[in-house]
């Protein structure tokens, strides 16, 4: 297969400048996450200390294989709301090797609010088992959660995809025959008892793990029974007496040491037939994304130069290069894995639509997984292009992206505005993983012109009662429109909220995706079947 | 298919094929079995037809550099599909024309300025992008037939470049 031929020019002050620009916000993202991760007040930390526990990325460090990598994902979850006082949504979700078996891990993080769940920690653990069932990782529960953040129980508990989806997606995962193991390093109260209580093993630490529904202070309250916890559900009453649990612990070590070999004894499953290639390096550096990727979101860039630091030896066999050059189609492979790529190189034309949907069929045909690299603005409006059905067209795309049975992996590496993200596999369409670079915007259009059409809607209602603006009171509008439709528009925000899978330093790219071609490996999907395509 | 390597300005056709035990190498209308021995970065040992030998390698792009029997080869990979291809990119093109319809931003070289490839020539805007229309070969502006906050229409003439005298 061939190289890409890279036109870039290190030397260029364009591409100096883009450096300069990106690599900053790579450090923004990596300060970022180091606080997410690791930056918590001492008394906290103290009180871990007090109550003989360990902190939650000592344990996960534990119970992973060493030496072997762990892709974590959300670490920015919640990080724009509870006013940034819960990082991670007080959840760490990420998929990494246990005795040599990939599992997908979910851990309460004590270290915040003690490990209370806020709505958006029920998201991350929904989303994470999710994870789990569409591509058959084990799960490995490490809990340690005071329950659920009671002042905001009306956005967690009553509807569809709250937290009695993560009890519904624990029952599916094991109907499947995908194993989970629960550690019980805390308290599991009320509904977090089920976890440990659904999960094929469990295992429960002497003195600090508990079980239970109702906690003593609320049997005392419903019964006037007065009870410890350790009596009413701790080690020893419920591996001895009620079996609720399966191993006791003498400490956490302990207990990780057993959860390891219970994980030992997991049949190691084959993943899907593919033509997988001795994985090789890309020819040109990864590091040079960091000046190819524009300081300004509308300059418009060569999406092949960033295939090229992606794939295997940068080769990529360029499907139909002449047609529909808006939207670039190939094969390439990486870090081994073959996969079919559609990246945006400018508006989505007629021909460039269906282009995709044909080449996605095509990836279909092939059990090739698809990966989507975003970078669009939308489809292209106008009198010549509704003629010639751009709609019809959007429609056949999105039949195809619903319908793709292998594995799609998105990376919204700039723009996602607008239908356009429909076509390319957003987040509605289930990709296995969704990945957004730090600079990169999604809205349902862009900043400027949204900040437009909403400043206009009000400045005509405003005449309308008599009023007359001047161009100060316009900007006195519009500005702040503006800014709050950025914030909701980066991908900071979008992390925030769950609305993709984490965001990478575009460097990292590569790696996080091989992991998630890997995991995704585990579900090949069915044989290809399609809706009904509007010609 | 067989590969193209380049030699001192001449190119061989060679091909490796797998077979039981090792590869049977085709060139020069011969074949011979290579056996690998052993490897390690930059290093081969390799059995040529029964035949031990020891290769030294570094691998740039598609230059091949080998040190062999205390001699020093340089080879250059051609890959079939562009070995064979006569044109890779419109270079012959005498104008650009827009892609779609859009506004011009800037222009970045007027009528008679001479560019080499891939110097910017004008930037345009459409459906929220900019893109910035580059020389796709040097030459002299023949004419830019837009001006500055002009709109146009999908395949108006952009600009023309004609040969550098």
């Amino acid at each position: 297969m061939r190289r890409i031929l890279s036109q870039i020019d290190p030397n260029s002050a364009e591409f100096r400048a883009n450096v300069a620009h990106n690599r900053a916000l790579v450090a923004e993202l990596r300060a970022r996450q180091e606080a997410a991760r690791n930056l918590r007040p001492e008394r906290d930390l103290e009180r871990l200390r007090r109550q003989n526990k360990m902190f939650v990325r000592d344990r996960i460090r534990a119970l992973l294989d060493p030496g072997t990598p762990f892709l974590e994902l959300s670490t920015l979850a919640a990080g724009e709301a509870y006013g940034g006082e819960v990082p991670g949504a007080a959840i760490v979700s990420g998929i990494g090797i246990v005795s040599g078996r990939e599992v997908i891990i979910h851990a309460d993080d004590a270290s915040v609010k003690g490990g209370a769940w806020y709505p958006l920690s029920i998201k991350k653990i929904v989303r994470t088992l999710d994870i789990a069932i569409e591509n058959r990782l084990p799960v490995i529960h490490l809990c340690d959660s005071a329950g659920g953040f009671l002042p905001l129980q009306a956005e967690l508990f009553g509807d569809r995809y709250l937290a009695g989806r993560i009890f519904r997606n624990q029952a599916t995962l094991s109907k499947m025959g995908i194993p989970q193991v629960a550690v019980v390093l805390g308290h599991c109260t009320a509904g977090g008892a089920y976890v440990p209580a659904l999960s094929e093993y469990n295992i429960i630490v002497k003195g600090t793990g508990a079980i239970f529904l109702g906690g003593p202070p609320l049997v005392k309250a419903a019964t006037g029974e007065e009870v410890t916890v350790d009596e009413l559900g701790g080690a020893d009453v419920h591996t001895r007496i009620s079996g609720t649990g399966d191993y006791p612990a003498d400490n956490e070590m302990h207990a990780i040491a057993i959860a390891r070999e219970i994980v030992s004894t997991f049949p190691k499953r084959d993943k899907a037939i593919l033509n997988w290639k001795e994985p090789e390096p890309p020819a040109y550096d990864p590091l040079e994304l960091y000046g190819i990727i524009p300081r300004d979101i509308k300059t418009q860039f060569d999406m092949r130069e960033i295939i090229a630091r992606l794939v295997d030896g940068s080769r990529f066999h360029e499907y139909q290069p002449a047609f529909g050059t808006t939207l670039i189609c190939g094969y390439a492979h990486i870090w081994g894995c073959p996969v079919g790529i559609l990246a945006n190189n400018g508006v989505l034309f007629n021909d460039s639509t269906l282009k995709g949907t044909h080449f996605m069929q095509l990836c279909d045909q092939n059990r090739i997984p698809v990966l989507f690299l975003q970078n669009i603005t939308g489809f292209m409006v106008g009198r010549d292009y509704e003629h010639r059905g751009i709609t019809k067209d959007g429609a056949k795309m999105i039949m195809a992206v619903t319908g793709l049975e292998v594995p799609k992996l998105t990376v919204i590496v700039n723009g996602s505005f607008g239908a356009g993200n429909y076509g390319m596999s957003g987040r509605a369409f289930d990709p296995r993983f969704l990945f957004m670079w730090p600079q990169s915007q999604i809205s349902v259009m862009g900043a400027e012109q949204a900040a437009g059409v909403l400043t206009e809607v009000k400045v005509r209602q405003m005449a309308r009662h008599g009023q007359t603006l001047s161009a100060e009171d316009i900007a006195a509008i519009r500005e702040p429109i503006l800014a709050e439709y950025k914030r909701q528009s980066s991908a900071y925000y979008s992390t925030s909220e769950i609305w993709d899978d984490g965001i990478l330093d575009p460097a990292d790219t590569r790696n996080a995706l091989g992991m998630a071609l890997s995991a995704a490996c585990n579900a090949a999907g069915g044989d290809p079947r399609y809706g009904v395509f509007r010609m | 298919m067989r590969h193209g390597l380049e030699n001192n300005g001449v190119i061989q056709d060679v091909f490796l094929s797998p077979v039981p035990g090792g590869f049977c190498l085709h060139a020069n209308g011969r074949e011979a079995l290579i056996v690998l021995e052993g490897e390690t970065q930059g290093y081969l040992a390799l059995a040529i037809d029964g035949e031990d030998c020891e290769v030294r390698y570094a691998i740039a792009g598609a230059e091949i550099f080998l040190h062999l029997d205390g001699r020093h080869f340089h080879f250059k990979h051609h890959e079939p599909v562009r070995r064979f291809a006569s044109t890779e990119t419109g270079e012959t093109n005498a104008a650009a024309r827009a892609p779609m319809p859009g506004t011009v931003v800037r222009i970045a070289a007027q009528a008679g300025a001479a560019v080499a490839a891939g110097d910017a020539i004008l930037v345009i805007e459409s459906m929220k992008l900019e893109t910035t229309i580059r020389a796709w070969r040097d030459g002299i502006v023949e004419a830019v037939h837009v001006t500055e906050g002009a709109t146009f229409e999908r395949g108006m003439l952009l600009v023309s470049l004609v040969e550098d005298a």
